[in-house]
């Protein structure tokens, strides 16, 4: 039984001097996380996947013509428009826009998979901090694990 | 004097009050454990796995985790049934041998891998420092209690049992705090901090005060 105590013994103390010595190297590396950062995390998260990209060698350029984008743009604005003029809900939420505001002329511009992939992790790793008003928490049993909670709200 | 009814109500009322204690704590420990089998699929879809991408890239990290949960598990279902007397009386083999299942998982596998993982937790340098007492703490409650029993000191080895106890529990009690000040409204990096905190606090007071309370002789503690 004894054999049992020096050797969880013997563990602790390999444990702490492993994390010791992994802290201050991470520190050193800038690795470190601080998961309540949210910036940190997101760019945590972002390395790791240009490292994937990286390794499978499957960085390509995509060309996206803006035209569409502003065309679609355009119309939901209208829909927009229509809606604050109804004097619906949406009047607190979408601004008004100014009639004189002229819409600048379509670029066709080249976009690097990287950009939308890193905009796209750091929508994903938004701060669950932000919290839209009005809205109802809900709470289920797959919450109570390991994993941190994200917004998930029913609407009134 | 105490007559035949008032002592069929003490033991009703005693009975009442352990269940309102055992069934929630049962309840939320299986939920725990249900909840953390899928963990063993070893997939990375998990969100607290992607949020520690860099932590599990180390495999040393990646190993203490799944060792850690492993043994959080087989902690929380063999604790469950260790504090019932009944059970002490009747097949004290299941006692003994449940017993031994927990405390060499927590002295070899659950609290060194939690101690690891300690300093690269979540939160400040407050909540690291919290998480590394609590895997020292779970260490050394275990291990006296192992101790107190292969001296044969069982009023020691309850104690203890109990503090240990208590520190298995955090991991329960502290997805209840974190739930309920979500539901509240809490923003989620303070009430993460904030939980953590009750629960360790929290669970070390009611477990000093259950030791308190059941035995007259407490003081007697400090001898051993």
């Amino acid at each position: 039984m004894k054999r049992i105590i020096y050797t969880a013994v013997a563990l602790i103390i390999c444990a702490s001097v492993f994390g010791i010595a992994d802290y201050i190297n991470a520190k050193k590396q800038g690795k470190l996380v601080n998961y309540t950062d949210d910036v940190q995390t997101s760019e945590a998260t972002i390395s790791e996947k240009k490292k994937e990209i990286i390794t499978t060698g499957k960085e390509e350029m995509l060309t996206v013509n803006t035209k569409n984008e502003f065309k679609k743009e355009k119309k939901e604005k209208k829909i927009v428009k229509a809606k604050v003029k109804e004097g619906t809900r949406y009047n607190e939420v979408v601004p008004e826009l100014a009639a004189t505001e002229k819409p600048k002329d379509p670029v066709i511009e080249k976009v690097n998979l990287m950009d939308v992939l890193l905009a796209k992790t750091i929508d994903e790793n938004k701060s669950d901090s932000i919290i839209p008003k009005g809205n109802k928490r809900r709470i289920n049993l797959e919450m109570f694990s390991r994993a941190p909670i994200r917004e998930k709200r029913i609407k009134k | 004097m105490i007559n035949s009814r008032q002592l069929t109500l003490q033991h009703a009322v005693r009975y009442f009050i352990a269940a309102l204690f055992w069934i929630p704590v049962t309840f939320f420990s299986l939920l725990l454990i249900k909840n953390t089998i899928p963990y063993f699929s070893f997939s990375q879809e998990f969100s607290f796995i992607q949020e520690r991408a860099i932590l599990f890239a180390r495999s040393i990290y990646k190993y203490s985790f799944y060792i850690h949960i492993f043994a959080g598990m087989v902690c929380i279902s063999t604790a469950l049934i260790q504090f019932s007397s009944s059970l002490i009386k009747k097949r004290k083999k299941v006692h003994i041998w449940s017993g031994r299942i927990y405390v060499m998982v927590v002295l070899l596998l659950g609290a060194p891998t939690g101690l690891y993982m300690s300093f690269f937790a979540k939160g400040s340098y407050w909540e690291r420092t919290l998480f590394m007492f609590m895997a020292v703490y779970w260490f050394y409650t275990t291990m006296q209690g192992f101790t107190a029993i292969l001296k044969k000191n069982v009023l020691a080895h309850k104690i203890w049992m109990i503090r240990s106890y208590s520190m298995a529990m955090t991991a329960v009690t502290f997805r209840v705090y974190y739930i309920l000040l979500y539901y509240f409204g809490m923003d989620l990096l303070h009430n993460y901090e904030i939980s953590l905190w009750i629960s360790v606090l929290g669970n070390m007071l009611v477990a000093e005060f259950l030791i308190f309370r059941k035995s007259r002789v407490y003081l007697k503690t400090f001898l051993t």
